[in-house]
């Protein structure tokens, strides 16, 4: 058991650093991308690219919550910016390229300006997107949400690991 | 209810020549499940059909190699039968 | 194997195993051949009409109000290539690109892009698509705020998005370019 445990979670970090992405598999939780994406799927993201483009579903971190957001980017610009001199930077460049976005979930009426919050026009690529999603699983990560959302199948499942723990005999 | 008999009702054992049946029926029947829905899929130009028809697959073999049939249990292992050990007589003349 | 739970486990190791191989061929399938768009699109879209606005919903301020664009447009396109056995639906949108000041080099990778309308097909059966005077459903802004002057040309994205394995893009170019014009009082 343990031995399960550690290897899942080296193969979840080694994946973490190829995919250059914090959490390279998401699991959907809400209906905001359907019919593309349901509840319990689950998502391999790719974090490596510099820019992403138009119409690449990304995962990205709004402020103010907790859970990542899959939604479709409908608005990149590049933006030229001056490096501020207060932050002492040893490099010679004086101009930083970034990128912005505007995202969308194709079942949504409208863009996500009101998740960002007040003030807050785009997402930044650097900052808050985790990864551009690349692959799809369809429904098996729905284990998670029951295991997360239902008391009942949590407890039904405890119940069944501590039988298999009394009666197994290796 | 003995040891024994509790021991069968939870287990549901079965013998080594069994074992190695089952492992075997398991594979070939799931080998043969895959291949065949990822036909009848293609042939239907949908890949959900073949997720609809491994299903009949998964439940047929749990129905042949979960319980435990007689057929698994035709070479009971037979152990070794403990020696008596009797009282030697010696005579001393 | 002796017991009935050391069966179960072994015959769900097996479907599991067997799910993952077949999920590795799937999306190499899919890899190994994308579905390209051969047929040609037909779109044609009318000079925009640009307006200035003020409130959040496009992306202003009542301080910094930008000037945004609306259009509308005919397009004809088939999709029927790009759907194979893995195809669960095709997203396809209709963007802008438009010029940056600062760059006049040729790599549009700095070319602010747009959305301006997009639609699902998830019915294999209705892949064909043929619509006059599409209105955009989404209005347009920039990163910068003026519009007018700068010139925008027309691409259209699509996203196939499988069953199971990996997502497939394409971009086509819809061959129209306009200029975006004066505010519209």
């Amino acid at each position: 058991m343990a031995m399960v445990v550690t290897s899942a979670f080296a193969i979840w970090k080694g994946l973490a650093v190829i995919t250059n992405s914090p959490s390279p598999l998401v699991v959907v939780l809400s209906g905001s991308m359907e019919p593309a994406f349901q509840r319990g799927d689950i998502l391999f993201l790719w974090n490596r690219e510099t820019y992403v483009d138009v119409g690449d579903i990304v995962v990205y971190n709004a402020p103010q919550r907790s859970i990542p957001i899959v939604h479709r980017v409908v608005h990149q610009h590049v933006v030229e910016e001056p490096i501020s001199k207060s932050k002492k930077s040893k490099t010679l460049e004086t101009s930083k390229k970034t990128q912005y976005l505007l995202t969308k979930g194709d079942n949504n009426e409208r863009d996500d300006l009101p998740l960002y919050g007040y003030g807050k026009n785009y997402l930044n690529r650097e900052k808050e997107i985790i990864g551009n999603v690349k692959g799809y699983i369809p429904k098996v990560g729905y284990i998670t949400i029951l295991i997360t959302e239902n008391q009942y199948f949590k407890y039904a499942m405890f119940a069944a690991l501590a039988i298999s723990a009394l009666f197994s005999q290796d | 209810m003995d040891t024994s008999q509790l021991e069968r009702f939870i287990e549901f054992p079965i013998d080594f020549k069994g074992q190695q049946l089952v492992e075997r029926i398991s594979y070939v029947l799931i080998t043969f499940g895959f291949i065949i829905s990822l036909f009848f899929g293609f042939a239907l130009q949908d890949i959900t059909y073949s997720f609809y028809a491994f299903i009949p697959f998964v439940l047929l073999s749990i129905i042949i190699v979960l319980p435990s049939y007689p057929a698994y249990n035709k070479n009971p292992t037979v152990f070794l039968k403990r020696p008596v050990s009797k009282p030697i007589n010696i005579e001393i003349n | 194997m002796h017991s009935l739970a050391q069966r179960a486990n072994t015959l769900s190791s097996i479907i599991t195993t067997g799910v993952f191989i077949v999920m590795i061929l799937v999306s190499i399938l899919t890899i190994a051949n994308p579905p390209i768009l051969n047929n040609q699109i037909r779109f044609k879209s009318a000079k925009p009409i640009v307006s200035l606005k003020n409130t959040r919903n496009y992306g202003a301020t009542k301080q910094k109000p930008k000037e945004n664009a609306k259009f509308k447009f005919d397009m004809v396109a088939d999709f029927n290539d790009l759907v194979d056995w893995n195809t669960k639906q095709v997203f396809a949108y209709v963007y802008v690109e438009i010029d940056n000041d600062d760059s006049n080099n040729n790599d549009n990778e700095n070319a602010d892009k747009i959305v301006i309308w997009d639609k699902i097909f998830d019915d294999k059966s209705k892949m064909y698509f043929n619509q006059k005077n599409i209105k955009s459903k989404y209005s347009l802004w920039d990163y910068s705020p003026e519009l007018h002057g700068r010139t925008g040309t027309f691409k259209l994205g699509y996203n196939i998005q499988p069953h199971l394995g990996p997502l497939t893009f394409g971009t086509i170019d819809l061959n129209q370019t306009i200029t975006f014009p004066e505010i519209k009082v």
